[in-house]
């Protein structure tokens, strides 16, 4: 076989792999309960009340003709956006629900970037909502599921499961680790692009924390060699992300690190970016961790001497 | 294999569906390259380069306050006044040309929403304070801008 054959069979044993569609349907449950805290609490309410002055339309609201919405229209778009994603959340026309709660998501959210300042920490999410959308993601654990198991069982068919693996059960995760690799990559890209490695001569990193006024950034700040440390592991850690592109078995560390980067920002600069780190859950591979934990289960009532 | 044989058999080392997500891979991975390489900043493609400038020893840390007088002292007016984020707030005051008119217009938008006359803003100005770096000694001093939003038209309000 030639250097294309073998090239087209890495790249498939990379991307359709069979991986378990349980895994695919929790992570599908984790999202959509993730959406749902995300948009509670009225966050778009903000876009029809703040004064029209302060609307700043972005080039894609541009593009729309999307004008500052009314209260009225952001109620409605709020609530048919928590309609498509607990049917996500249930599995009930999963793909379907999928595609309108990416859209509607997506034009919530363009609304939310015209106030003046344009956000990063949703993208990643709306990237997962497009990942699962093309994904077999409602095949388990969904309201489609039974529906379908019904169907066959009124047509005389044979109650035949799905099967608990998929050569599709694989990609989804895949691609939203290379999204959430590419997000870190290209912050740090950007960083050596704007100021070479004297980005992390602790000076910037200085700035920035006092700038955000944070009485631990302030006192993270009195300590350069600190900053110089933290500016080096972060670009590290930044630039190095896309390495567990093909290492699968780096990424639970550079995940580890993506957290402890993400806490570091919360307590030093007051920037959660909460979505993004969030979206680590879906990678949690749920079936193992249920079968080790079952076995355990079995082996403390089967050892001597367990009442 | 020789080479067209090669060609030939390579469609069917996928299936159809695997060939069609193979080339959405392939789309999403070339995106994602050249949303770093060029440097776009334009949402939802973003090059994601919040904190990326340099801020070398000379330069100072401004913090920028927005404080405002109905006529009997001076007091901090915040984001949620203007039912805007810390973030979009802060945005419009950084001490960039066009400040003063920013400033003016969160003033004035301020005064259109607030019903009641005794709570509208008389006279506004930005703060810019330098914030010395441990150990750096500045002299750079701190300034105000102006920003008195203009008085509305009698009746204006009734419109």
């Amino acid at each position: 076989v030639g250097n294309g054959g073998r090239i087209v069979a890495a790249w498939r044993g990379y991307w359709f792999r069979e991986r378990s569609l349980v895994d695919l349907a929790v992570a599908r449950i984790v999202l959509a309960v993730g959406l749902l805290y995300l948009n509670s609490g009225g966050r778009f309410l903000r876009t029809a009340r703040v004064a029209p002055e302060h609307w700043v339309a972005i080039p894609l609201a541009r593009a729309l003709g999307l004008e500052q919405p009314s209260l009225e229209q952001i109620f409605w778009l709020a609530r048919a956006s928590r309609a498509a994603v607990v049917a996500v959340l249930v599995g009930a026309f999963t793909n379907l629900s999928l595609w309108i709660a990416l859209l509607l998501q997506g034009l919530l959210e363009t609304y939310l970037n015209c106030l003046g300042k344009v956000t990063h920490g949703t993208i990643p999410l709306l990237y997962a909502l497009l990942f699962f959308a093309i994904s077999p993601c409602g095949r388990r654990v969904s309201v489609d599921s039974i529906v379908r198991r019904f169907a066959t069982r009124a047509r005389g068919g044979t109650d035949a499961r799905t099967p608990s693996t998929s050569r599709d059960a694989g990609w989804p995760f895949d691609l939203l680790f290379v999204e959430l690799a590419a997000f870190y990559f290209q912050a740090g890209y950007a960083k050596l692009a704007a100021a070479g490695l004297h980005w992390a001569d602790g000076y910037t990193l200085q700035y920035y924390l006092i700038e955000k006024g944070r009485p631990a950034g302030l006192w993270l700040a009195e300590h350069l060699w600190l900053c110089q440390t933290l500016s080096a592991a972060v670009l590290a850690l930044e630039l190095g992300f896309p390495i567990a592109i093909l290492a699968r078995r780096l990424r639970p560390l550079f995940l580890l690190g993506g957290l402890l980067f993400h806490l570091g920002t919360i307590g030093f600069m007051s920037v959660s970016f909460w979505p993004v780190w969030a979206l680590y859950v879906l990678f949690v591979p749920w079936s193992r961790a249920a079968a080790i934990l079952s076995h355990r289960a079995r082996r403390a009532v089967t050892a001597p001497g367990a009442s | 294999l020789t080479a067209p044989e090669t060609l030939a058999t390579l469609p069917r080392a996928m299936t159809t569906r695997e060939w069609r997500l193979s080339g959405l891979f392939a789309a999403f991975l070339l995106l994602k390259v050249a949303e770093a390489g060029s440097g776009i900043e334009l949402w939802p493609l973003s090059n994601v380069s919040m904190f990326s400038q340099p801020r070398p020893a000379e330069i100072v840390p401004l913090r920028s306050r927005l404080v405002g007088t109905r006529g009997s002292g001076w007091f901090d007016l915040s984001g949620s006044d203007f039912r805007l984020s810390r973030d979009e707030f802060i945005n419009r005051l950084r001490p960039t040309p066009g400040l003063a008119r920013r400033c003016r217009e969160l003033v004035a938008a301020f005064n259109h929403q607030t019903k009641l006359p005794w709570m509208r803003i008389r006279d506004a100005m930005v703060t810019i304070e330098p914030i010395p770096r441990p150990g750096i000694a500045t002299d750079v001093p701190g300034r105000s801008v102006a920003c008195t939003p203009p008085s509305e038209p009698a009746g204006a309000r009734d419109e």
